[in-house]
């Protein structure tokens, strides 16, 4: 059978066009499982380890202290402050539970709890937005948006009703297949928030699979143009940690364990 | 000329007493004009009556009086002295309607307090409410009570708020605020339970802690009886119109007397504290008398350094000393003339005097070397005189001619101050010409009769070494240019640093006190005495106009009625926001139990302490470090006043706690007062407002206060910029000085190019001859070159006043190079024209550099700027004639060139 010339053109016009659908696809396909495999390594059954602040807003000088933490599963946590500039925070432990968190002041024997969806940020604790996107992945509709030399870009739209943001930006590296950077737009789409993972470590679970773990992590708040920093000194992964080590009394101790020098 | 210098011989030779008796009746004449001259130092007099910003400044003195008032500081150990002091001061003042018109000393406090939230700015109103809407229990925790506890607990209340990161950064630069205030006021508190109890130290602190020092400039400058007493309650303010116009020179200067005479009185009453006085007014009278003594003690200095170097050129003591008679009764005539002309000395031309005496100096310089030439030639006594004016007379009177015209010409400068100083020189140069010309040779007819008589011969001291230097100088010519080539270029790279003084105050005299007391009002009271003014017609004008000047980012406040009496739109739109702040203030319902109990005071006060801590933490691990820095000190004060109260005095406690409750209570009564005054009408403002802001030609004034000091480098011109876009005619101080920098540079370029073109034509009529006029000017030009390099290599800048030194130095300079190239052109020779003249002109220098330095002595930067310049450029001016001149003639018009044209003249 003879073909016409301009019907050749249209069919391979057809072909070229399925078969780059057909690849991209797969890139997103690639991509979108990339960003949740990243996720998962981000969040840990069990964790322990020593990790340092430092918090710098405007012309403020920054504050930098030292944490001791536990942490099961993605709700339950509790911390002790055992270093720091300044005396008054030493001591001060936390208990993260249910998303609250309860602060224990020794100093003063008071406690307080904090129960709303940004708990973290209101103790001060502000490891950022991506963190909890870690620690919730199912309340983001997930899409992929672009591939580039860099990475992918993945987009997370919340599914709440009142979301801490409107759009993010997700970056995952290709060839180690963890996030580099988050960014977090409003309403408006104006650029709120920025994550950044400076360095990731490389691990092997409980189960004895290998994971990159995000081991320094910069948070940068746009409109209150403060930075904070964090970075591990120490981290393990245990295989398991008695839930006696979450409670109450447990912080009290902590605290009093910071201020003999215990700790 | 020649016929008259013959008339002058002859007089002086045969009628003594007709022209000595001539010469008395004009002296006495002029002399009787000379005391009726006027002595303006104030630098508005240099821009002209009848510039619009003058304009406008005669209105603002007739019909505001209050814009030229006298401030009296009063600084003390305490609020309380220093209110003490300045009652007994304004009440001293009150009493005497002679001189006192009004006394400023308390504002009208039951007018701020009955209407203050309707006073209170619109945005501020605005911040209030939003403030509600995050804190609902504002008022209710600001006033739980009147009483110390109970104030403490509503404290605490407030804190509960706090309690998480979030809501400790969303309040963060308020709570670093009231940090501050909250320290200030434990201190206060504490030092009180200490037996140190202070009415005016706590109830500061408490409005502070109560309103926001930034929103209500009036509340953290006034104690609460409404005296204007500075936050650290150290410097007391007293304003003070007097009842004549205090910026007439002669009535501010009385004024200022007598009013530091009653200052001095009540000092003396009053110990501890310290009244003085300063103001525009003041300033200005202490500027004229520190410009006075100055000028005095110049005077006599040049006089003494002139006449050492008269004795050290001519070795006599007679006849320089004589000398002096003619420069005198030259002053007397130029002043006389001032006094006839323009009637008046201006800050510029009140320095010709002094000027004078070198310029005066020079020509019985001339006069006098050429007579002890002639006569140890061995001349007559009559063909001696003769001889000075066929010889030297001629250069004489172009010198003097060319220094007087171009005097006149400075005239031309459109800017009175220059225009002055201008027809003052002229008139001064003409005067000392013809008193030294008319009196000189008299008195050296009647000294050299004397010596004949005593059998003494006249003895010529020559300068042949200046003769010989200008002959190696010819010779070596093009070493010369080259040399100057690369000054040139060094000059260039120097004038490159050359700036404009804008700061008034840096030309101002040194150490016056009333310039310390202005330093220290901006200081204490963050108010500059030097505002900008501006009168409208309407009410209406004045609102727009304020809005306006308001968001100008070098406006700091605006002060008219309509801070008093807003319009009728922005108290409508204010009312709907006080009747939306109404409901949370009247839920406040304050406990007004006037007891204290130690221990529920204790109590609350630990609750605080706990308070702060937990505030600390969240400050802390939010990243706020300023505010922990502030809540530390406010916990180190609170530790101290804990400690205080566990061993306080209860009568202490009692004081302490009737002092915060009474202020507590007038707060909140003053607060509910004003919620039901929410109208205001003509009727209700004070009248001693009304008279502040309503002339008497029924026009409003509107005062701007500048962000900055309005001296400050740059700023001034930039304030004034922003304030013409809205205003049409601003005046004041700084309007008027802002004017006069603007006008400066232009009119003093318009002056040097008409007085350099003077001087060409003067020299050109001379000597016709183009060539030889530019050889006298080069030298001359150099030395203008080199002054101005200088200027910034001596650590100095240009100001209004060494600029003046310019044409001057233009005028005097010219004599140099006319009396040398005259004289060479008569002796047809390098060396004898710099050997005869140059001793002259070597003379004359010193002279005339002896009297400018002498202004170094005075107490005004500007005058001793000037006396720099001035010896400078003119000192310059002899030494680039004589570096320069030779080369050029040599190089130009050598001598055989002029003695073939005299000998083709004379065939």
């Amino acid at each position: 059978m003879k073909m016409e010339w301009n019907r050749g053109i249209v069919l391979c016009g057809l072909i070229v066009l399925v078969v780059t659908m057909g690849m991209s696809g797969f890139a997103s396909e690639e991509a979108v499982a990339a960003y949740e495999r990243a996720l998962d390594q981000w969040t840990q059954d069990y964790l322990m380890a020593t990790l340092e602040m430092t918090v710098k807003i405007g012309e403020n000088v920054p504050a930098s202290y030292t944490l001791m933490l536990w942490a099961k599963g993605t709700d339950t946590a509790i911390s002790v402050i055992t270093d720091a500039d300044v005396d008054f925070l030493l001591g001060l432990s936390m208990l993260q539970e249910n998303r609250q968190i309860t602060a224990w002041w020794l100093t003063l024997e008071r406690s307080k709890t904090f129960s709303s969806s940004r708990t973290d940020e209101e103790i001060g604790l502000n490891s950022g937005w991506m963190e909890q996107v870690a620690q919730h992945p199912e309340e983001y509709e997930v899409s992929f948006l672009s591939d580039d030399e860099d990475g992918w870009a993945i987009e997370l739209h919340p599914l709440e009703n009142e979301p801490l943001f409107h759009r993010a930006v997700v970056y995952v590296r290709k060839d180690l297949g963890v996030i580099t950077r988050a960014e977090f737009y409003d309403a408006e789409g104006v650029l709120v928030e920025v994550d950044r993972v400076l360095e990731h470590i490389e691990l092997t679970d409980p189960n004895g699979d290998t994971l990159f773990f995000p081991y320094q992590l910069e948070v940068y708040d746009v409109e209150e143009d403060k930075t904070t920093s964090i970075v591990y000194l120490n981290l393990e992964l245990p295989a398991f940690i008695d839930d006696a080590q979450f409670t109450l009394e447990k912080v009290k101790e902590l605290s009093l364990r910071v201020l003999e020098g215990e700790l | 000329m020649k016929r008259i210098y013959r008339w002058i011989v002859s007089l002086s030779l045969y009628h003594r007493r007709e022209l000595l008796a001539g010469l008395l009746l004009l002296t006495a004449l002029l002399g009787f004009f000379a005391t009726k001259v006027e002595l303006k130092t104030n630098f508005k007099d240099l821009l002209g009556e009848d510039r619009p910003v003058m304009v406008a400044y005669d209105a603002l003195q007739e019909n505001y009086p209050d814009a030229s008032a006298i401030f009296a500081v009063i600084e003390g150990p305490s609020a309380t002295e220093i209110v003490r002091a300045g009652n007994r001061l304004a009440s001293v003042l009150e009493d005497d309607a002679e001189w006192v018109r009004d006394v400023r000393w308390r504002e009208q406090m039951d007018f701020f307090r009955s209407y203050g939230l309707l006073l209170s700015e619109t945005e501020d109103l605005v911040d209030l409410l939003d403030d509600l809407g995050d804190h609902p229990n504002l008022f209710r925790d600001a006033f739980a009570g009147f009483s110390l506890s109970n104030m403490v607990m509503g404290m605490n209340r407030s804190f509960e708020e706090y309690d998480d990161v979030s809501s400790v950064q969303e309040d963060e630069d308020d709570l670093i605020r009231g940090m501050a205030h909250t320290a200030a006021w434990l201190g206060a508190v504490s030092r009180g339970f200490a037996g140190e109890v202070n009415e005016f130290e706590i109830e500061r602190a408490l409005t502070d802690l109560l309103a926001d020092p930034d929103d209500d400039d009036l509340l953290r400058f006034v104690d609460d009886a409404g005296h204007m007493i500075s936050p650290d309650g150290t410097v007391g303010l007293l304003q003070i119109v007097g009842q004549g116009d205090a910026n007439d020179a002669v009535y501010g200067t009385q004024l200022t007397l007598h009013i530091r005479e009653l200052c001095q009185a009540v000092n003396e009453e009053f110990l501890s504290t310290k009244i003085g006085l300063t103001g525009f007014p003041v300033i200005l009278a202490d500027e004229a008398e520190a410009a006075q003594q100055g000028m005095g003690r110049g005077f006599v200095l040049a006089i003494l350094g002139i006449l050492a170097v008269f004795f050290l050129s001519f070795r006599r003591i007679v006849l320089p000393s004589l000398a002096a008679i003619p420069l005198l009764v030259g002053i007397v005539w130029s002043v006389g003339w001032v006094a006839v002309t323009i009637g008046e000395f201006s800050l510029f031309s009140m320095m010709a005097p002094i000027i004078l005496l070198g310029l005066g100096i020079d020509y019985s310089i001339h006069l006098i070397a050429q007579f002890l030439e002639s006569r140890a030639k061995g001349l007559g006594l009559e063909a001696a005189l003769h001889e000075i004016f066929s010889k030297i007379g001629r250069g004489l009177f172009i010198g003097a001619m060319t220094t007087a015209l171009t005097f006149f010409a400075i005239a031309t400068a459109g800017f009175k101050g220059i225009s002055d100083f201008g027809i003052v020189g002229g008139l001064s140069v003409l005067s000392a010409f013809a008193a030294m010309i008319l009196i000189l040779p008299l008195i050296l007819v009647m000294v050299d009769s004397r010596r004949t008589r005593r059998g003494k011969s006249t003895v010529n001291v020559p300068l042949k070494r200046l003769g010989l230097l200008a002959e190696g100088l010819a010779r070596w010519r093009w070493g010369v240019y080259m040399g100057m080539f690369i000054a040139l270029i060094g000059g260039a790279f120097m004038l490159g640093r050359l700036e404009l003084e804008t700061d008034v105050m840096k030309i101002q005299p040194k150490g016056l006190e009333s310039i310390r007391l202005q330093d220290l009002i901006l200081e204490a009271f963050d108010f500059s005495i030097y505002t900008t003014f501006a009168m409208l017609d309407n009410l209406e004008g004045i609102h727009c106009a304020k809005a306006e000047l308001d968001d100008l980012p070098t406006v700091k406040r605006v002060e008219s009625l309509a801070s008093f009496l807003p319009s009728e739109a922005v108290q409508q739109e204010r009312r709907a926001l006080i009747r939306r702040i109404e409901p949370a203030l009247r839920a406040a319902d304050p406990d007004r139990d006037p007891a204290i109990d130690p221990d529920i005071l204790e109590r609350e006060f630990g609750d605080y302490a706990d308070q702060l801590f937990q505030m600390k933490t969240f400050a802390y691990m939010g990243g706020m470090t300023r505010l922990v820095g502030e809540i530390e000190a406010a916990e180190v004060q609170l530790v101290e006043t804990r400690e205080a109260l566990r061993s306080a005095d209860p009568s202490d406690l009692v004081a302490v706690n009737q002092i915060v409750y009474d202020k507590m209570k007038r707060e909140y009564e003053s607060m509910m007062r004003s919620l039901d005054r929410t109208t205001l009408a003509w009727e209700d403002v004070p009248r001693t407002y009304m008279d502040r802001y309503i002339g008497a030609d029924r026009s409003y004034l509107l005062t701007v206060y500048p962000t900055h000091s309005p001296w400050e480098a740059g700023f001034g011109e930039a304030h004034q910029v922003e304030i013409e876009t809205v205003l049409d005619a601003p005046t004041g101080t700084v309007p008027i000085w802002n004017e006069v920098l603007r006008r400066m540079i232009p009119g003093f370029l318009r002056a040097s190019v008409v007085a350099l073109g003077v001087l060409a034509l003067l020299l050109l009529a001379d000597l016709r001859s183009i060539r030889r006029t530019v050889l006298i000017l080069i030298p001359l030009l150099a030395s203008l070159f080199f002054t101005f390099a200088l200027i910034p290599a001596m650590g100095m800048k240009v100001n209004i006043v060494n600029l003046m030194a310019f044409p001057l130095i233009l005028g005097i300079g010219i004599d140099d190079g006319v009396h040398l190239y005259h004289r060479y052109l008569v002796e047809q020779s390098i060396r004898r024209a710099f050997a005869s003249t140059g001793k002259a002109i070597l003379t004359t220098t010193l002279t005339t550099v002896m009297a400018m330095l002498t202004l170094g002595f005075s107490p005004h930067r500007g005058m001793v700027s000037f006396g720099w310049v001035a010896s400078v450029g003119i000192g310059l001016c002899l030494i680039l004639n004589v570096l320069i001149l030779p080369g050029l003639i040599r190089t130009f018009d050598p001598p055989e060139a002029v003695a073939h044209n005299s000998s083709r003249r004379v065939s």
